[in-house]
Formats: C-alpha cells, sequence, structure tokens
C-alpha cells in the first residue's frame, strides 16, 4: 500500500474542524507538508494538539475538513484498508510508551509487524533500528529493566519499524528529564534526516520545538504555521 | 464508616464482585450445612412419625402374656414379617409388616384416626387394614380379598430333631379381606427398624393373629408412652412364661421344657440354683434311638453283622457313676456281671489301642506337614502378604490344620469304648449280655436340615430291671407326635419312620411301656452324641432342699431361678425406640459434612477468586495508597484499612450469602428428591434451617475470604510510594531479574513434589493417597506454569499466537489464579467421574433372593427341593444352578441405601458350600479366643454407613446380649453391602434361635435364567422368595455412588463456573488494565478483530492449561491411588470436559467482546 500512495509522502490537512459535542476544538485548519518536513505543534493545554494529532494518524476522524495523506483521505478507506494503512504509513511515539512488558525490547519493536504479514527480512531492520537507537546490548532486556529514555528509544524504533511516511509523536520527551529528553529529540531529528519522513511532534517544549522547521501554534482551535526555514536537526 | 462508604460507592463494582463472591462461598458452604441439617431434621421427623408416641418396647422372639410387664399401660401387639397376595390377581408383596393390634395401637398417633378394623373372630373372613405403600404395590381395593403369610408359631425349633419343618407347619396362611386402607404417614408408617423407605404394613385384628397362631392372650411386643425405659426388674417372669412346667411328685420334682430341650440359658441357672441350695439333682437328656442292635463280637472287624434290631426307641443320658441310677445299678448288678464286662472291656481296649496308635500315627504325620507349611506360609508371608493367591493357599492350610485337629481330639473316643446299659426287655430281645457290643443308630439334623443318620458303637455295661428309675417315664417330656398316640404305628414325628420295622413285641412294649428308655448311657456321652444349640438336657429332676419339704423346695428353687433368669438371654429386648430411633437420625451419611466436603475446593476456587479481585481492587487504588503513604500513614494503618473495607464487605456479602444458602439448599434437596432420587431412595426431605449451620458456614467462608484478602494487603508493604503514586503496584508484574532465582525456586519445589508422590505411592490408605497424589501433581502443575509465565524467553520469530500466549505472562499472579480455579474443578471432575460406573456391573452370579419366611429346606439337594414343593422338573431345572444358602439375623441395612446411622446390622451366616473359594475360606477359620470370630464386610458399607475401620473387630451382641467381636475381613463392591457375614457355624453357636435360609446367591447359566426365576418365585410364593438380578442389585448400590459422584459433578461444574468467571474477570480487567497498549497496536496497525483474536487465544491458552493441568492431576492420583484406571466413562467425561471448555470459550469471547466495545484510542491522548 505504501508504494501505491506515492513516494512524495504529501500531507496536506484542509479545513479541518473536529468538535466534542459543542465544545470546537479546531476550526477550519489547514496545511500541507512534504516529505523531509518536521512539524512541532505547540500551544496551551486543552488546545486541541494530540487531537490534531490522532486525526493526522487516522485515530480519529475530522468533524469537517478533509485529511489527504499522498492524495489519498484515508477516512474513505473501510475499517480493515485504514488499518493496514495506518500500519504501513503511520507511527506512533507517545509520551507513555505503552511498550509491552511481558516482551523482550526486540519483541517490542516487532509488535507493529504482527498485525499484517511479516516481511523476512523484519528481525534484521528491528535489530538494524535499535542498533541506530543505541539498544543493541539491550535487545533481550524486557521494558522493566530500561530507564525512561531508554524506554522512549524503542518506543521510536517500535514505530519506525514499518518505515512510515509519518511519524507522529504526542509529548515523546514529556516523562524525561532535560538531558534525557535532548537526546531522545536527536535522536529523532537524526532518524527523521534519515529516513526522509513527515516528522510531526506535539510538545510543550518550547525549546524542542524551537528545533523544528515547522511549528504550528494552537491557540482557541485557530491554528498558525510559522515556518522557520531549515534548523539544525 | 463515612469514609467507608464513600469508598465503596466509589469502587462499588470491586466491592461488589468481592461481596458476591463472599455470598457464592456462603451460600455453598451454609446451604451445604442445611443439606446436613435438613437430611438429619427430615429423619428425625420421619423417627417422630413412624413411632407416634411409643417410647420403649418390649420386644420377644417369643410369644408372652402382655402381663408379664409389670408396667402400665401398655399397647399390646404381634409383630410379624410375612407376605401378601391379592386373592384375585395374585398380586404378591414380600417383606410386608403384619401387625397384630388392637385401637390402643391406633391411639399412639394422635392425628389418626383409627381405621375400620374389626377384632370378631367370628367372620368368614376378618379384617385386614393396609397402608397406601402395600395398596399400591397389591393394586387392591376395600372389600378385596387378600392371603397373609406369616410364620406359625412353633415351640420346638424346627431344626431340632423333633421339630417340624414343612411349608404347611411353619407358615401359616389366612384369608381376609381389606376393610380400609391408611395413608403411609403416621401409624401408616409404622416400623421398628429405622429406614427412610416406605414400609408394607398390614393390621391384622389381635385377637384374629392370636386365634390363627394359637397362641390366645399372648403377644410378642409391648409398647409404651412412659419416657421412663423398661427394665429388667419391671418383667413378672414365670415359669409358665418362660415355657417350662416343674412336674411335682412325692419326693422330687422334674423340671422340663415345652421345647423339649431345655435351653443353656434355662438349664445352667437352674443347675446353679440347686448347687447353691444344696438339691440334689439328677440332669437327664432324652433321645430317640432308630435301631438298637448288638453286634457279633467274634466277626465284628471283619464285617459287622447284626442278629437283632430295636426300632425306635427312647435312650435316656444320665449321670451313671454317682447318684440314683448308680446306686440302683449297684443294686442290680452281680459281681459275675461285673467281671464279664471287665473282661470284655479289657479285650475291647486292647484292639482299640492298636486302632489308636494307628489312626494318630497317620494324624501326627499329616499335623507335622501342615505345620511345617503353615509356617513355610508365614514366612513367605512377609514377602507375599496381601496377594490373594497367598492368602487363599494360607486359609486352606489352615481349614485343613482346623480339621487334622478336630480329628486327633476325636481320636480320644476310639481308646475309651462308651458304655450302655439296657432294660431287661431289651436285652432280652436282642439276647445280649454284659460285654457285647451294642450299636445305635440315630437321627440328627445336618447344616442343610436334612435328617441324616448317625452310628454309635457301646460296650453293655449292665442290664437293669425294668423297676425303679428304669421304670419312670416322668423322666421323659412330651415327644410331640408321639408321646399320645396308642400304637406306634400313629406316630406323626417329623422325620421319616420306616414303619415296616416295628415288630408286633414293640408295639406291645409301648401298649405297656410308652415311651420307657430301653437304653442308658452317661450324660457325658449322651451330650457328646446328641447335644445341640438348643440344648443338652430335657430333665432336671430335683430332690428336696435340706430341711425343706417338697412344697417348699418348689417354691425356693422357683424363687431363685426366676432371680437368676436374665431377660435378654431369653430372647427379651428392651428398645428405646425413640432414643434409639433419634440417635440413627444422626444419619448413616452425614450430608451435611459430604455438601460441605464436596463444596470445600468451591470455597477455595472462591478464595482465590476473592484475593484476585481485591488485589485488583487494590491495584485500582495504588495512587491512594501512595498518597496515603506519602502524607504520613503507616504502612500498617493503610492495611488496616483495607483489611477494614473487606471485612465489612465480605460481611454484607456473608450475611447475603446466609440467604443464598437457604436458596442453594432448597435447590439441593430438590436436586435429592429428583435428578439425585437414588441416593435417598424415597423423597421424604424437607428443609430445615438450623440457624447454627447459618452462621458457621458464614463465619467459616468469612474467615477463609478475609484470610485471602488479608494474604493480598500484607504485600502492599513490597510496593515502593513512587511507584504507587505513578499508579504502579508490583503485585504480579514480569520481573525478569528474578529468573533466575525462580528456575531454582522452581526446582526445589519440584523435588518437593517428586518426593510427595514417592511418599503417596507409600501410603496404604487410598483416601490420603489419592489426596497426596492430587496435592502433588497441582502443585506441580502450578509451579511449572508459574515458572513458565515468570521465564518467558525471546522468541526466535515472533508470531500472533506466540505474541498471544506471552500475554499471559503479564499478569502472572492473575493467569495464575485463573489456571487454579480452573484445574481445580477439571481435576475433581476428572476424579470423581472416574469413580463413575453407568455400565451394569458384572457379577458371577445371575440371582440375589431374599425370603420373607426362612427355607427350612435344602434347595441343593432333590429331596430339599421336592419337600418344598417343586415337581421333578422344576427340581430339574434349579439343579442346574448353584444355590448358596445364607442364614439371615434380622436387622438393619448397612448399605448406602439406609440413610439411618444402622445400630443393629443385619448378619448372614455363610453355609459351609461356600466357604472354599476365597475370601470366604477365613470364615472357616476358628478363632482360639472366646466372644471373637471372623466375618466378613463391605469395605465401604463399613467405612462410610457404620464408621468404622475396617481394620479393627466390630462389636456386636449375640442372641444372649453377650458381646460378640467381629474380626473384619473386607471385600470390595461386593452384593454384600447391606449385611456383614459370618460362618453358618458361628452363626448357629451364637443366634442359636435363628432357623433357616433366607438370603440366597444363585448361579445359573444365562440361558435358564428366566425359567429360573419364575419357577422359584413362583414355587416358593408362600415364603415371600423375591429374585433380584445381582448385577441390578449391584447397581443399585452403584447408583447411590453415582449419585453422589453426580452431586460433586454438579458442584465441580460450579467451581468451572466460578473458575471461568475468574477467566472471563482477568481478561476483562487485563483489557482495562491494557487499554493503553490495545490502543497502541490499534494506532499500530491492529485491527479490533485482531485484538479480540489475541486475547481470545491469551485467555482460551489460560483455560487450557488449567483444564490440562487438572485433567492430568485427576489422572494420576487415579492411577496412583488405584494402581491402574479403572474402567472409564470416557464419553460422558469427554462430553463434560468439552462442555466446560465450550462454556470458558463462550464466556471468554463475551469478555473480550464487552471489554473491547468502549473506545480504546482515547487512552493514547496525553491531553
Amino acid at each position: 500500500m505504501k508504494e501505491t500512495i506515492g513516494k512524495t509522502h504529501q500531507l496536506k490537512i484542509s479545513n479541518l474542524s473536529k468538535n466534542f459535542g459543542k465544545l470546537q476544538v479546531l476550526r477550519n485548519i489547514s496545511f500541507s507538508f512534504s516529505a523531509g518536513t518536521s512539524v512541532a505543534i505547540t500551544g496551551p493545554s486543552g488546545s486541541g494538539k494530540s487531537t490534531l494529532l490522532h486525526i493526522i494518524g487516522t485515530l480519529e476522524e475530522p468533524t469537517n475538513g478533509q485529511v489527504e495523506i499522498n492524495g489519498t483521505d484515508p477516512f474513505d478507506l473501510s475499517e480493515p484498508e485504514l488499518a493496514r494503512y495506518r500500519n504501513a504509513v503511520i507511527g506512533f511515539v507517545f509520551q507513555d510508551h505503552h511498550l509491552l512488558p511481558q516482551y523482550s525490547v526486540l519483541e517490542n519493536v516487532l509488535i507493529p509487524t504482527l498485525a499484517f504479514e511479516q516481511q523476512p527480512d523484519v528481525i534484521q531492520l528491528a535489530e538494524e533500528l535499535l542498533k541506530r537507537v543505541g539498544l543493541t546490548d539491550r535487545m533481550s532486556h524486557r521494558p522493566a529493566e530500561l530507564s525512561g529514555g531508554e524506554r522512549q528509544r524503542v518506543a521510536i524504533a517500535r514505530a519506525l519499524i514499518n518505515k512510515p511516511n509519518i511519524l507522529l509523536c504526542d509529548e515523546p520527551t514529556g516523562n524525561l528529564d532535560a538531558t534525557t529528553a535532548a537526546t531522545i529529540a536527536d535522536l529523532l531529528f537524526e532518524l527523521h534526516r534519515i529516513e526522509q519522513n513527515i516528522l510531526i511532534v506535539v510538545t510543550h517544549n518550547l525549546e524542542l520545538a524551537g528545533r523544528f522547521e515547522n511549528r504550528l501554534k494552537l491557540a482557541n482551535g485557530i491554528c498558525t504555521l510559522e515556518t522557520v526555514g531549515e534548523k539544525q536537526l | 464508616m463515612q469514609t467507608f462508604w464513600r469508598t465503596a460507592k466509589h469502587y462499588w463494582q470491586i466491592h461488589l464482585i468481592v461481596a458476591l463472591c463472599t455470598a457464592v462461598a456462603t451460600g455453598v458452604l451454609a446451604g451445604a450445612l442445611i443439606v446436613g441439617d435438613s437430611m438429619r431434621g427430615s429423619l428425625r421427623d420421619i423417627t417422630l412419625e413412624r413411632l407416634g408416641s411409643i417410647q420403649h418396647a418390649l420386644i420377644a422372639d417369643h410369644f408372652f402374656k402382655p402381663d408379664i410387664l409389670n408396667r402400665q399401660p401398655t399397647v399390646p401387639a404381634i409383630l410379624l414379617n410375612g407376605t401378601v397376595v391379592a386373592a384375585e390377581t395374585e398380586t404378591r408383596a414380600s417383606k410386608v409388616n403384619v401387625y397384630g393390634v388392637d385401637d390402643t395401637f391406633f391411639r399412639l398417633w394422635k392425628n389418626s384416626a383409627g381405621p375400620n378394623l374389626s377384632s370378631a373372630t367370628d367372620k368368614p373372613f376378618a379384617d385386614i387394614v393396609i397402608n397406601e405403600a402395600l395398596q399400591n404395590e397389591l393394586k387392591v381395593q376395600i372389600g378385596d380379598a387378600i392371603l397373609v403369610n406369616f410364620p406359625q408359631a412353633v415351640e420346638i425349633h424346627p431344626e431340632f430333631l423333633l421339630g417340624k419343618r414343612d411349608a404347611s407347619d411353619v407358615i401359616q396362611r389366612l384369608r381376609l379381606v381389606v376393610s380400609d386402607v391408611v395413608p403411609t404417614e403416621n401409624v401408616g408408617r409404622f416400623r421398628l427398624h429405622a429406614h427412610q423407605n416406605l414400609p408394607l404394613n398390614a393390621y391384622i385384628s389381635l385377637p384374629v393373629l392370636q386365634k390363627a397362631l394359637a397362641q390366645s392372650g399372648k403377644v410378642n411386643a409391648l409398647f409404651t408412652t412412659d419416657p421412663a425405659p423398661i427394665s429388667t426388674d419391671m418383667l413378672n417372669l414365670t415359669l409358665e412364661g418362660l415355657g417350662l412346667y416343674i412336674t411335682e411328685h412325692e419326693n422330687h420334682l422334674d423340671l422340663q421344657s415345652q421345647q423339649f430341650l431345655l435351653e443353656p440359658a434355662l438349664s445352667e441357672p437352674a443347675l446353679a440354683v440347686t448347687l447353691e441350695n444344696d438339691i440334689p439333682t439328677l440332669p437327664t437328656l432324652t433321645y430317640l434311638a432308630n435301631t438298637i442292635s448288638n453286634t457279633d463280637s467274634s466277626q465284628k472287624d471283619a464285617s459287622t453283622t447284626t442278629t437283632q434290631k430295636i426300632p425306635y426307641s427312647t435312650i435316656l443320658a444320665l449321670p451313671v457313676e454317682e447318684g440314683v441310677f448308680a446306686d440302683f445299678l449297684s443294686r442290680h448288678t452281680t459281681q459275675e456281671q461285673q467281671n464279664r464286662y471287665v473282661q470284655a472291656q479289657q479285650q475291647e481296649l486292647e484292639q482299640r489301642k492298636l486302632k489308636y496308635n494307628e489312626e494318630t500315627k497317620k494324624v501326627r504325620i499329616e499335623l507335622d506337614r501342615i505345620e511345617k507349611e503353615i509356617t513355610e506360609l508365614e514366612v513367605q508371608g512377609q514377602e507375599l502378604r496381601g496377594t490373594p493367591e497367598f492368602t487363599q493357599r494360607l486359609a486352606e492350610v489352615k481349614s485343613a490344620l482346623t480339621k487334622v485337629k478336630s480329628k486327633a481330639n476325636e481320636l480320644i473316643f476310639i481308646i475309651q469304648p462308651s458304655e450302655i446299659y439296657l432294660n431287661r426287655w431289651a436285652a432280652d430281645d436282642l439276647g445280649v449280655r454284659e460285654g457285647d457290643i451294642i450299636n445305635l443308630t440315630y437321627y440328627s439334623v445336618s447344616a442343610d436340615e436334612d435328617y441324616i443318620t448317625e452310628n454309635a458303637e457301646f460296650i453293655l455295661k449292665g442290664i437293669v430291671p425294668i423297676e425303679g428309675i428304669a421304670a419312670d417315664t416322668n423322666l421323659i417330656p412330651k415327644f410331640p407326635g408321639i408321646h399320645d398316640t396308642t400304637d406306634i404305628s400313629e406316630w406323626e414325628p417329623p422325620f421319616t419312620i420306616d414303619y415296616s420295622l416295628i415288630r408286633d413285641k414293640d408295639e406291645t412294649y409301648w401298649d405297656e411301656y410308652k415311651a420307657m428308655p430301653k437304653a442308658y448311657v452317661s450324660l457325658d456321652v449322651g451330650k457328646r452324641l446328641w447335644q445341640n444349640r438348643f440344648g443338652d438336657l430335657t430333665t432336671i429332676r430335683m430332690g428336696t432342699a435340706p430341711g425343706q419339704d417338697i412344697e417348699a423346695t418348689r417354691s425356693l428353687f422357683e424363687t431363685e431361678f426366676l432371680k437368676k433368669i436374665e431377660p435378654e438371654q431369653i430372647g427379651f429386648q428392651f428398645l428405646s425406640l425413640k432414643e434409639e430411633g433419634l440417635n440413627a437420625s444422626s444419619g448413616s451419611t452425614d450430608f451435611g459434612m459430604l455438601f460441605s466436603s464436596l463444596s470445600g475446593f468451591i470455597i477455595i476456587a472462591v478464595a482465590l477468586l476473592v484475593g484476585m479481585v481485591f488485589r485488583i481492587g487494590v491495584e485500582q487504588r495504588a495512587r491512594e495508597v501512595g498518597i496515603l503513604q506519602a502524607v504520613g500513614y503507616t504502612l500498617t494503618k493503610i492495611r488496616h484499612r483495607f483489611l477494614f473495607e473487606g471485612i465489612l464487605i465480605t460481611s454484607i456479602g456473608s450475611l447475603l450469602g446466609c440467604l443464598l444458602a437457604i436458596g442453594y439448599a432448597k435447590l439441593m434437596i430438590f436436586g435429592l428428591q429428583t435428578w439425585w432420587l437414588p441416593a435417598i431412595g424415597t423423597p421424604f426431605l424437607k428443609l430445615h434451617v438450623n440457624l447454627l449451620s447459618l452462621l458457621s458456614g458464614a463465619l467459616i467462608s468469612l474467615l477463609v475470604v478475609i484470610f485471602s484478602i488479608q494474604m493480598t494487603v500484607r504485600k502492599l508493604g513490597k510496593v515502593a510510594t513512587v511507584s504507587l503514586l505513578a499508579g504502579q503496584t508490583d503485585f504480579g508484574k514480569v520481573h525478569s531479574k528474578l529468573k533466575t532465582k525462580n528456575v531454582n525456586v522452581s526446582k526445589k519445589y519440584i523435588i518437593i513434589f517428586v518426593i510427595g508422590l514417592l511418599f503417596g505411592a507409600l501410603v496404604a490408605d487410598p483416601i490420603a493417597k489419592f489426596t497426596i497424589f492430587i496435592i502433588c501433581i497441582l502443585s506441580l502443575g502450578w509451579t511449572i506454569f508459574g515458572k513458565w509465565l515468570r521465564a518467558q524467553k525471546e522468541s526466535s520469530r515472533l508470531s500472533k499466537f506466540q505474541f498471544a500466549l506471552k500475554n499471559t505472562a503479564r499478569q502472572p499472579a492473575r493467569s495464575r489464579t485463573c489456571v487454579m480455579t480452573i484445574s481445580l474443578a477439571c481435576c475433581i471432575i476428572v476424579a470423581v467421574g472416574a469413580n463413575r460406573h453407568d455400565a451394569l456391573p458384572e457379577t458371577e452370579y445371575a440371582f440375589v433372593a431374599e425370603s420373607s419366611l426362612p427355607l427350612h429346606h435344602s434347595l441343593r439337594t432333590p429331596d430339599g427341593r421336592l419337600e418344598l414343593g417343586f415337581n421333578e422338573k422344576d427340581s430339574e431345572l434349579l439343579s442346574a444352578s448353584e444355590i448358596l444358602p445364607f442364614r439371615v439375623l434380622p436387622g438393619e441395612d448397612v448399605s448406602c441405601l439406609n440413610l439411618y446411622q444402622p445400630q443393629k446390622p443385619q448378619i448372614l451366616g455363610a453355609s459351609d458350600a461356600m466357604l472354599n473359594e476365597n475370601p470366604w475360606q477365613i470364615l472357616k477359620l476358628g478363632n482360639s479366643q472366646q466372644g471373637k470370630i471372623h466375618a466378613i464386610g463391605d469395605e465401604k458399607s463399613l467405612r462410610w454407613i457404620l464408621h468404622h475401620n475396617p481394620k479393627e473387630n466390630f462389636l456386636i451382641q449375640d442372641e444372649f446380649g453377650k458381646y460378640l467381636l467381629l474380626e473384619l475381613k473386607t471385600v470390595d463392591n461386593s452384593l454384600f453391602q447391606s449385611q456383614l457375614i459370618i460362618s453358618e457355624s458361628d452363626f448357629k453357636k451364637y443366634f442359636p434361635s435363628q432357623s433357616g435360609y433366607q438370603f440366597f446367591l444363585i448361579k445359573t447359566p444365562p440361558e435358564l435364567r428366566e425359567e429360573t426365576l419364575q419357577t422359584l418365585e413362583k414355587t416358593l410364593e408362600d415364603y415371600g422368595f423375591d429374585v433380584t438380578s445381582a448385577s441390578e442389585r449391584l447397581a443399585s448400590f452403584r447408583a447411590v455412588e453415582n449419585t453422589y459422584i453426580s452431586t460433586f459433578q454438579s458442584l465441580g461444574g460450579l467451581g468451572v463456573l466460578l473458575g471461568t468467571f475468574g477467566l472471563a474477570l482477568v481478561l476483562f480487567r487485563n483489557i482495562i488494565d491494557r487499554r493503553g497498549e490495545l490502543a497502541t497496536l490499534r494506532a499500530f496497525g491492529f485491527r479490533r478483530q485482531l485484538l479480540s483474536k489475541i486475547l481470545f487465544i491469551e485467555s482460551s491458552f489460560l483455560l487450557t492449561i488449567g483444564m490440562l493441568i487438572g485433567i492430568v492431576a485427576g489422572f494420576v492420583a487415579i492411577l496412583g491411588s488405584q494402581g491402574h484406571l479403572p474402567a472409564f466413562p470416557w464419553l460422558s467425561l469427554t462430553i463434560t470436559l468439552l462442555f466446560i471448555f465450550g462454556f470458558g470459550i463462550i464466556a471468554n469471547s463475551i469478555a473480550v467482546a464487552v471489554a473491547l466495545r468502549s473506545p480504546l484510542l482515547s487512552t493514547l491522548k496525553t491531553e
């Protein structure tokens, strides 16, 4: 599916609104990003950052407007198609890493590959990813044996196992100390540079947000896009 | 408290589950106890109902006048067993209680209106009242005629030489008209022995029955409503009442019995009184010789040649060395006669010595051989003990030893020739003189109640004139059927008379002297030859006491004699019917304990479940605990807080459980009245709620549940406050760091379990062995599973299936609890189910037959069958069957078919015919210890109904009220679950008054079975001969067992239900706990369907593992305890297990569907 979607990695949001009952969280938001773009979404608590991220990640449907990824509106797909689509195109990293404690680091990384037919080289790929995130010697460990930063690295490796076009991160450093957070951010940017995907990160951390070339500021449901050109990634 | 209610409200779901689980535990346990109460209460109700206001009874094996009891008022009655036949339809009912009663009897039941029972004895057909149970059996209506057979009252025991035993003599038949039918309740339920089944009762007017039995004014039972027990000193015993009479002569008294023989219980105290009061006595024993003949002494060693025979003569055995007869002899014996005798005696002695030495040598060789073999066997016994072959051989050899020893004892009589005296008439008739050999032939009664002709040889010591004591016919008691005839040809004795032997001179002698003895032997010789279980004396002649005249002596004797009589020894029984009945109501099977035991594992399952649910509750509130710790609450205080909550919640649950208990008990009682009816036989159960049982059940389950909560709460301290504040607990979390240590611990456990198994293998008790095996295998299974959960290895290639399996390790404690509960329930179902026997059991015997009235002729011989009324063709048919007869001592059924606690077991006397096979040979062994005999009992009846350790001796009372120890050998699953069995010889010795055979085992070729059954039942109809299939009889015992098993399996099902509920709960809770993880998976493209599949595999895996552990444990425990797998009801067990699996799968599916219904993805949001 990834191949058919195209290689331009285009994300286009048009007039997107989201209501929760009478509360309008997002209002007529529109933007467009292409492959290799990194975006930070910032804003105060309750401004709809995570909601926007989830809509981009096809976890939630918008009330109005359209989401187009590589020319396709994923919400037009059937439930199985959407699941496959999400598995192939989108990677997620959450604040709470949601690693499965009963599995080893390597197994946790491999979990997204279980949703559909596994490629034969997934283990090699997973090991490579873990090498990239610096956890080569921790592959057989369980999450309980890792530090917070290490767990988040595992979550990043897991998000990248299916080589997603879009990597969505929801407060990936929210639970980490400053040093570890910086390390994780460095890792994200490093991998983004290599993978050339669209990296979208929700964060409260203005320092981290300052490192992104695009910043979407959300306030009262209104989105303001600030593009600062290519930053040091 | 306010805080508690708020907390309880907030976490209502968890609290509700804990309360409900506690309610289930209380309901099951207290309900089980209530079932026990209901059983006891209902049995008690039946006891009170069947006895009315009767408190005590005086019962006798003979008839007596009601005024014998010095207590009024009493209610007289005649209690008999009989058979009843509907005259028109010929429908028959056996084992009917035939009661001879008057109006006072019916008034013993306050609520019973007296039925329409006329006491008129002059009606052509007198009235009979029957109860509804008998009416249903006979299908008769009021006004219909019925025939009632019952045993005839006889003075002389049928098995004595002079006793009558033909059907026409021992069975009385009355044609009566049904005048009323009473319900089978109150008086309609009256019976002496406690049993829950409905009795078949028939009530005949007392005068009518007395007339039929020729026992005018006499009864065999008296009842009182006075709570004070009847004691022996309340009996006004008289000689007449004891069947004795004294004939007074000028200077002596003759004590004789209407039963011909003076039974030892009477003769012994009589002799003791005469001894104590210096009353001179002459005890004598009269017998009837078939022939007296002389042997030609010159030819006797070559071939016995008789010259003359005197038929049918009375022989008198009496003391000859001293006393009146010795004096008489000395007066009438010349020196020449004495010399002749001495010379002949010496010659005889020499010859006998030679014979004795020869015989002794043979016996000694045989004795040595057998004793050597026994020694060898006993040495081998240390290695071979327990094998059936060894036991059989040992029994054979010991039996042979007994025979040889007996033969050795008899040798003494070879050496010492017995002496005989003839009266002048007989001596002249035979042409003999002192020193001649005299032969006597006489009848004795064989074990099969056949008359057999015995022979005895004597040396004629003296010839006495017919005068003085030798002409005293008063010493001879009245021979029934003989003494009052004018000619010998008119004799009507019960045995066969060869009238061709009777000569004119014999008739002349009869005319002149009647039954005057023609020969005299010493009392010792007489006793050796003719004594039997009914007595060894016929007359005790007494002189006058010193300084007393005959009147005073008689008075003295009677007074002292009656003082010495112990009523129990002469067949009286003092029964505290109400007290004994109420004691028996405690029940042979404590259903309360039974159901409690059966429910035990449910309590454990509930405890596990409650522990788990409470743990979930605590986990839910981890942050609360963390905050409390952070603000300074001590750990102890927090624990107390949780414990307090737990106690309050479970107490509420427990109260709720009390209501549930009543419902549960009602359900169980309903089950026992319907589905499980074979366990109780009759639907008589009513709910009896005992507050104490309710509270006990509630308290016990509460304590178990609180203990489980306490164990959970104790673990709180192991979690760091920071973790708690983060919402984490370490209850059962995966600890990979402990992996190595856990593996070691598991190994240690495995070694312990293996040692446990080995120990179990050595334990002899099958139940203990079974329990040890179950505990070991289950624990081993749980430990291995626990180890597996904790030591998950990294997969080389992760698949969806492996992914699902590994998920079970996420919450190992929860997974383990589910597996434990399910395996426990499955193990119970398998282990119990394995003992279920649905197939009709096989036995080598075709039939078991019981006869309401005893048979006094043998079914094993053509003659016996002829006497019993079988024609030649039927007799031929029966000759193809092997019929083993048993004597029966009436008593209580000790099988599982009787719910009352039996106190006086029915005893069978096994005939010699069956004592040659194992295990019956044990009964042939004599016992050197007085009052101790061998017996056989069914293991299950002894253990579970009589509540007796089969390895210990069992105590019963013999007919004389003396204690008798039964040295038990057990048989399993036998046809003899209702009785205890002793040998016939012991039976006759300790229960001499019982006569005939009433229980039979019959081996018949399959093709002749139906015909044989019909023939036996038809021909022996008057005896109430009931033939049932031996397989069906075994099946009836097994039905009870199977019913218990069904009950247990049902409870096992409840356990599975709880286990499955636990599994579903765990699954549900796991899903809630893992919502974040599951949402992440959804984010990664896992479809809801795939998640459901993974979760379903996960829970099904737990279900499968739980079932597997349980099934393996069940099988291994059976194999270990029984040494083999019994014939297994594979089909029903497989269906049950598949049903359990299916149920578990459905429950899991529902849990998954419900849990995944709520949106998962929202949990991923950080805001």
